[in-house]
């Protein structure tokens, strides 16, 4: 069943949306939550929640693609349950960023997170399709090089490099734009 | 700042996200499908990983996932759900679990806080809700939050709390008791005590701002706070939840006077797909403009040009406002007038300067989303289109307006007719409602006033607005200013723009059937086609056929619209863009100002073909063209039109007439051949159409509705008993200077088609050429009517069709009318049309007609060629009558005299045709299905249907081709390369019902799926190549299910999960069925033959070749004592002998069958890497579960270079780590951590988490092993990358972080590969640099190496 026919059924209210889009896209969101939660019951509980929020938000909700809406909704109650699993280990992540990303308290490198998001998206906007893919499917869905590189078709190495030149790019596009980076 | 990481991740755009998350999907899917299938074939050599293979242990996953949502079914099923987070699911930072059930009682309760950051540094802002109400509690230090600009989005959750919005909001309070207010209305409390809501000027010069946005029909309120640091919504769900949505927005360009005068507007400046909102304050000359998703500069670009120019300013007496319900008007001391055109021109020339284009989004809903959900669900059957103009000024007047192009009618309604057609709007209902005339404004349009329209039916005056639609008003008398009139709603605006480029949806109203037609002015000159689509919306209602058939009609109210573009062009003009689109594929129509021209293009680009004159025949509803000055411009009704070349038909060129004129005199009454008089019905008038032959005499063909009636006097009184018979007509009408002259009166059906199932007989066909002298052809045909009833034959009716200039049938002459009076049961489905069949000899003419209806309708066909001797066309084959054809399919074999096409008997018939003697014969007759050398793709036949099938196929993207413009030939675009594969942006891979299609620039490759056992290779591919199995350059047969292929030539490729992988070995042909005939006897004396079994997944044959020499990988079996327990996989190296024959070389490797999992056997297969390394592969051989319960893997890797290619290490370790958490390390040791220098084998194996080992192997002994964590950095081994080596050293590549997103730096660790002793060195990122395979560095000693990867 195509996407428009399970947004109808959605909006429809039918069950019949959950099952089909469990049939077509759990697999995926369980892929995107194991690479967040790495735990099955986790992913279990995360992709159940997820389609309760798919749910909800549909209608009124209209999304242009489902299964990237459907896969941001994982990611986010991924996310956030994985905040809540295992915050310690969140923070340390994010302790390494904090050799890279701008100090807050320094005029220069004042910056919010809309504009950073901005500039991330324009920064995508500049890459190839293949490219950004990897991108987000790494950044974003937390997915592992094997993953990126089965469903992309690409090698691992390829996706490491394609990954590693991207970061250097964005560090780039973001030191042009006052971000320091 | 993590968080700030984290949410600037979050705000990676949805459109990026989906991509890739689709292309996952799919892989997800046929990882699935794979699965299953490897499932149900229970492969008896199929290795299973152990438990803690990650695909094994999801797929328990996957069911867990299916419980719990089949839970999930009967939760709901039940009744009631416990919904977490059911809020924003799109908020990561939502940590809120609302809970509440699914019934009217909902509750929710929740607390929240929000980190608020402005200028100084954090504040945090704490905000508690739960049911029912609603508290802010802003901390005080934030004072600014009182300097709040307001901005309103969308339409009223209610008729009464958008009054009060505006009352408030326009009264000149407070906004925020305006929020206050309409909240209350809704049963929420607003906790203002500690008010924000002083709306002072208190602001910084950043100021903030507050956007109360508010949506119809879907029981929301959002209210957004931005300031200069933050930005989100407070967005309520009906009472019982309450949504946080950080929003992306740029605030700190907002500023206002503090006046509150602050309009709310709906409008929205659309820029490449992105809304720009618009604010205005009256009594401010500003006007404000904020944007989601624009940059800064953008809308400080746009702002500065608006603030700083233009009288808005300099007077202080207009005040710009764009109205809440798109037009635009000027209020001057609150009377409102129409701006002036050096205004509106300033406006214009500021937002085009700016690259903005205005769209006013007229329904005041979240424009693309909403809109098409009304769309939908009105089931688009054209009564969804509610777009008026109304609204109420700040002194509380109310006014309904008619936008026309460069100004607007302005009514003044009463507050009871507002709310009327307020309500009437949401209801999408005609309706009525008494208005003042303030004003109206002669719209001119090249000189054309066009402002008002006498209707001769209803005796009543119309207003007519290019923008605005038709609106009728009720009066004998053309209305004057000041005059009260009821205007009736008639004409539904689908979309407004005050840059007038519109297109105007026609619906039903007072009996009159419009609804079908698409009316598009016709304005201005264009030039050039810069065009900058900004934007799109929904209208109509179409329907198709199909190519094959003509007669299927899509069920246009669930899947097929048409959605267009409005657009301006670089040059000042306009162009409307509008198509039919089903599902994802579309077919476009362009539209421009330009007098008198229409751009028709079919496909997905926009490259314009000038003068173009044909229409994808796709459709089977027209659409008219009006001028401004109400002259029918064009009307076309597709589906009647009979083609000049498959699916084409001519449009015709800019004569116009009066159709009024056309109408009162030559068809108030009619009288046929049979002496029956008609009269006209007038409220039956059906469509026009005009065909312009390109002579210098034009046709018009209008077709009416007539009825003879018992008793012309009172009939209208009785007219259901009064009327005998109602009858369709078609009247062709030729114009000669100013008259018009009847030419001949058809009955036809209630869609303009003239004939009923008649089969007909060319009877004559003749060489004409017009006064261009263009040759043309008149086709006479005789029909016989209605052959299934009474067999009676009409000789004489004869049509003539004129081709190629217009293909239409002129009906010339009908004698026997009476044929035509059986109560209009005549089929609709006749069909007659000519094509031009290209031969190798030349050309011939081919004249098919239909015949029959539904199942028994088919197609006759007729050929003629051109005689120089008569100058007639001459009847090909002595009078050879082809048929019956199933469809009107006329294929051609390139490059012969061959014509074929489908028989009714499921199966195809081919003819040679001689056009010097005029002779045919039949050359082939197959009544079954498509045999082998029929048309295995025709790629001038694309349709819309296998368009659709392509772009639904395995792999959607990336696209394989695109719809030639301005045809209907599907162009093959293929990735020019020899070896591809899925992660190539130009190569096509998808299959439609027919086959699988894999493209590339000018090749395909084509497997029918009626004989998946072999692949069709065709070279030069080129648009409109119509392809048979003749044609191909060469075929490949599949040695297992469409995975490994070869050719009788030696080449070989395999069709990966995702990739295609094709290889020409052309220098080493070899018979490749040779390979598995190889027997051998090893060195136990245990002879070895081919098992059956070629399959790949799991072993099977693989090959590589590189020069000359060849290895092979093969599934054998003890020949003895056959069976799965006595296979092994072998590897072979073979050359090939001159004679062709195989030379097998005695070195081989066994692998035992009971632990090997042949992993993948890769060549190079990028070609970057190929061009610097020369030919290597190697073979990976994954061993599992040895006794040991531990997981081995090993590489064999072979070929350096060309000259020395075995120089191979084998390599057999042991990997204890597994699948652990982390990286898969046995994936990355086969992939990118393995670098190979010498004999020595370099591996990076990380034993654990924490540490990291540079394993070296010397002729796959282990020499030693570093642990390059500690020694380097103690922190980078979190990330490697990659490993390089040049010819002396290996490069592994770390980066000091990767999850989450970290721009860290690289970090380069070389040894010495060839040293005893391996140690690595970090050295400085300034002596790397990329390359396109790889780096190169500068060494110590200054020399640089080339490092790369055969990976």
């Amino acid at each position: 069943m195509d996407d428009k026919n399970i947004i109808e059924l959605f909006f429809a209210r039918s069950e019949q949306a959950l099952a089909e889009t469990e049939s077509k896209y759990g697999r995926l969101c369980s892929n995107i939550a194991y690479g967040i939660l790495s735990n099955c019951e986790d992913v279990e509980e995360c992709v159940s929640t997820s389609y309760v929020k798919l749910w909800n938000a549909i209608p009124p909700k209209r999304p242009d693609s489902l299964c990237g809406y459907l896969c941001m909704i994982v990611r986010n109650t991924a996310l956030t349950a994985f905040n809540r699993i295992s915050r310690r280990s969140y923070e340390e992540q994010y302790d390494e960023l904090a050799e890279v990303i701008p100090d807050n308290d320094t005029v220069e490198s004042r910056f919010d997170s809309n504009q950073l998001g901005e500039y991330i998206n324009g920064y995508l906007g500049t890459l190839p399709r293949k490219q950004r893919e990897v991108f987000v499917s790494r950044y974003y869905f937390n997915m592992t090089i094997c993953e990126i590189a089965s469903g992309l078709g690409l090698s691992e190495n390829a996706v490491k490099t394609r990954l590693s030149r991207t970061r250097a790019g964005l560090r780039k596009y973001l030191n042009e734009r006052g971000v320091v980076v | 700042m993590k968080e700030r990481w984290d949410e600037a991740i979050n705000k990676i755009d949805e459109k990026y996200i989906a991509e890739a998350a689709e292309t996952h999907a799919k892989h997800v899917k046929k990882q699935l499908e794979i699965e299953q299938f490897d499932a149900e074939a229970s492969h008896p050599t199929e290795y299973r990983p152990p438990a803690e293979h990650p695909k094994k242990s999801r797929k328990g996953l996957w069911i867990g996932i299916c419980s719990a949502a089949a839970a999930l079914v009967l939760c709901i099923v039940g009744g009631s759900i416990m919904l977490r987070g059911a809020d924003n699911p799109l908020n990561p930072n939502d940590t809120t679990d609302v809970t509440y059930e699914t019934s009217d009682t909902e509750t929710a309760e929740s607390r929240d806080t929000i980190d608020i950051y402005d200028k100084d540094g954090v504040i945090e802002f704490n905000m508690t809700y739960k049911q029912g109400e609603i508290k802010f509690t802003p901390p005080e230090q934030v004072p600014w939050l009182g300097n709040q600009g307001l901005v309103g989005e969308a339409v009223d959750v209610s008729e009464d709390v958008r009054n009060t919005f505006v009352e408030e909001l326009t009264g000149g309070d407070y906004y925020l008791k305006g929020i206050e207010a309409a909240l209350s209305a809704k049963g929420y409390q607003l906790d203002t005590e500690k008010s924000y809501c002083n709306v002072s000027n208190e602001g910084s010069v950043y100021g903030s701002n507050m956007t109360l946005l508010y949506v119809n029909g879907d029981k929301e309120i959002i209210i957004n706070f931005g300031t200069t640091d933050f930005n989100f919504n407070y967005h309520f769900i009906g009472k019982q939840a309450l949504r946080l949505e950080p929003t992306s927005g740029i605030s700190r360009l907002w500023s206002h006077d503090g006046n509150g005068m602050i309009s709310i507007s709906v409008g929205g400046l659309y820029h490449k797909g992105v809304p720009y909102y618009t604010a205005s304050v009256a009594g401010e000359t500003l006007c404000y403009i904020s944007a989601k998703g624009c940059t800064p500069e953008e809308v400080a670009e746009l702002l500065g040009r608006m603030v700083c120019r233009g009288p808005l300013q300099e007077t202080g007496i207009e005040a710009f406002d764009i109205e809440r319900y798109g037009s635009i008007g000027v209020y001057n001391n609150g009377n409102v007038a129409p701006l002036s055109d050096s205004t509106i021109g300033l406006f214009e020339e500021a937002l085009y300067e700016s690259s903005f284009i205005p769209v006013y989004n007229l329904t005041g809903v979240d424009y693309s989303e909403q809109t098409l959900r009304l769309y939908e669900n009105k089931d688009c059957k054209g009564d969804y289109d509610v777009l008026d103009i109304h609204f109420q000024d700040v002194t509380g007047k109310y006014y309904y307006s008619i936008t026309a192009d460069k100004a607007s009618v302005y009514f003044e309604i009463s507050e009871e007719s507002y709310n009327t057609l307020s309500s009437r709007l949401r209801d999408y209902a005609p309706g009525t409602f008494y208005a003042t005339i303030l004003e109206y404004i002669e719209v001119s349009v090249d000189g054309e006033t066009h402002y008002n329209y006498s209707d001769p039916e209803i005796g009543n005056y119309y207003v007519q607005s290019n923008a605005g639609g038709i609106y009728y008003i009720h009066s004998d008398e053309r209305f004057e200013i000041g005059d009260s009139v009821e205007v009736c709603y008639w004409g539904g605006v689908m979309y407004s723009n005050p840059m007038q480029v519109n297109l105007i949806w026609m619906r039903k109203a007072y009996n009159i059937e419009l609804d079908d037609s698409v009316l598009i002015p016709v304005g201005e000159k264009l030039e050039g086609f810069d065009i900058d689509i900004y934007d799109r919306f929904f209208f109509g209602k179409w329907a198709y056929a199909t190519n094959d058939s003509y007669e299927k009609t899509i069920d246009y109210s669930t899947d097929f619209y048409l959605r267009g573009y409005c657009g301006r062009l670089e040059n000042g003009y306009y162009f409307a863009r509008y198509g039919m689109a089903i599902e994802e594929s579309e077919i476009y129509f362009i539209h421009t100002t330009y007098p008198n021209e229409m751009y028709v293009f079919n496909g997905v680009n926009f490259e314009p073909q000038q003068e173009s004159d044909t229409i994808k025949m796709n459709t089977r509803q027209g659409a008219r063209f009006i001028r401004p000055n109400n002259t029918v411009y064009a009307d076309y009704r597709l589906e009647n039109i009979p083609l000049n070349k498959a699916g084409e038909i001519s449009l015709c060129n800019q004569m116009g007439y009066n159709f009024d004129e056309v109408y009162s005199s030559l068809f108030a009454n009619f009288t046929d051949d049979s002496g029956k008089e008609w009269m006209s019905s007038l409220n039956d008038r059906a469509y026009v159409r005009e065909y312009c032959p390109g002579t210098n005499r034009w046709y018009a063909r209008i077709y009416l509705r007539y009825i003879t009636v018992e008793s012309h006097e009172h009939w209208q009184e009785n007219y259901d008993n009064n009327v005998l018979e109602a009858q369709y007509f078609l009247h062709t009408i030729i114009r000669e200077g100013d008259s018009y002259v009847l030419a001949s009166s058809v009955p036809c059906d209630e869609f303009g088609k003239v004939l009923p199932d008649a089969q007909g007989m060319v009877s004559q066909v003749e060489m004409i050429e017009d006064n261009d002298s263009n040759q043309m052809y008149n086709v006479y045909l005789d029909y016989c009517s209605t052959p299934y009833k009474d067999e009676q034959m009409i000789s004489d009716i004869s049509l003539r069709i004129s081709y190629p200039r217009d293909a239409v049938i002129h009906t010339t002459h009908i004698s026997s009318p009476g044929m035509w009076s059986d109560g209009g049961s005549h089929p609709k489905d006749f069909e007659m049309r000519l094509e031009k069949v290209e031969l190798a000899d030349g050309d011939v003419i081919a004249v098919l007609h239909s015949a029959g209806t539904g199942e028994n309708r088919s197609w006759f066909a007729m050929f003629y060629g051109f005689d120089e001797t008569s100058n007639l066309l001459r009847l090909m084959g002595d009078g050879f009558f082809f048929g019956e054809l199933s469809s009107p399919e006329i294929i051609t074999k390139r490059g012969s005299n061959i014509v074929t096409f489908p028989n009714t008997e499921g199966g195809m018939e081919s003819y040679e045709f001689d056009i010097r003697s005029f002779r045919v014969k039949e050359v082939e007759y197959r009544p079954e299905n498509m045999p082998e050398e029929s048309i295995l793709m025709d790629t001038s036949r694309a349709d819309v249907n296998s368009y659709r099938s392509f772009i639904t196929g395995w792999h959607t993207c990336p696209f394989m081709g695109r719809w030639a413009d301005g045809s209907n030939v599907f162009e093959i675009s293929l990735y020019n390369t020899e070896m591809f594969s899925y992660a190539d942006p130009c190569l096509g891979w998808y299959e439609d019902n027919n086959g699988y299609y894999m493209c590339g620039e000018t090749r395909l490759w084509y497997i029918s799926k009626s004989d998946e056992t072999l692949m069709y290779y065709f070279e030069d591919v080129k648009s409109g190549d119509r392809l048979t199995a003749a044609d191909c350059t060469k075929v490949y047969r599949f040695v297992d299910q469409l995975t490994n292929f070869y050719s009788d030539e030696g080449e070989m490729g395999y069709i990966g999960l995702l990739d295609f992988c094709y290889r020409s070995t052309s220098d080493i042909p070899i018979d490749i069925e040779k390979l598995f005939d190889i027997e051998f006897t090893d060195e136990n004396g245990t002879r070895w033959v081919r098992t059956n079994d070629r399959s790949v997944d799991w072993g099977g044959m693989y090959r590589v070749a590189v020069n000359n020499r060849n290895a092979c990988m093969l599934k054998m079996q003890n020949a003895d004592a056959p069976g799965e327990q006595n296979m092994k996989y072998f590897s072979f190296y073979f050359t090939k002998t001159e004679d062709g024959d195989l030379a097998w070389e005695d070195e081989h490797y066994s692998f035992d069958m009971s632990v090997a999992y042949v992993n993948k056997v890769r060549s190079d297969l990028a070609t970057d890497v190929k061009a610097l390394h020369g030919n290597n592969f190697t073979i990976e051989l994954s061993f599992y579960n040895l006794p040991d319960e531990k997981s081995y893997y090993a590489v064999r890797r072979m070929g350096r270079s060309d000259a020395e290619y075995l120089n191979e290490a084998e390599l057999l370790f042991h990997n204890d780590v597994g699948y652990a958490s982390g990286y898969n390390v046995i994936a990355d040791i086969g992939n990118a951590y393995t670098a190979q220098v010498g004999n020595r084998m370099f591996v990076l194996h990380s034993k654990d988490t924490d540490d990291l080992v540079l394993w070296v192997f010397e002729n796959s002994a282990e020499i030693g092993s570093y642990i390059i964590g500690d020694v380097i950095y103690t922190e980078i081994y979190r990330s490697p990358v990659t490993m390089y080596n040049s010819d002396s050293h290996v490069m592994v590549l770390f980066n000091d972080g990767d999850m989450p997103l970290d721009l860290g730096n690289d970090h380069y660790v070389i040894c010495d590969a060839l040293s005893a002793d391996i140690i690595p060195v970090e050295i400085s990122a300034d002596r790397v640099t990329d390359t396109d395979y790889g780096y190169s560095v500068v060494m110590d000693d200054g020399s640089v190496e080339e490092f790369v990867t055969a990976w």
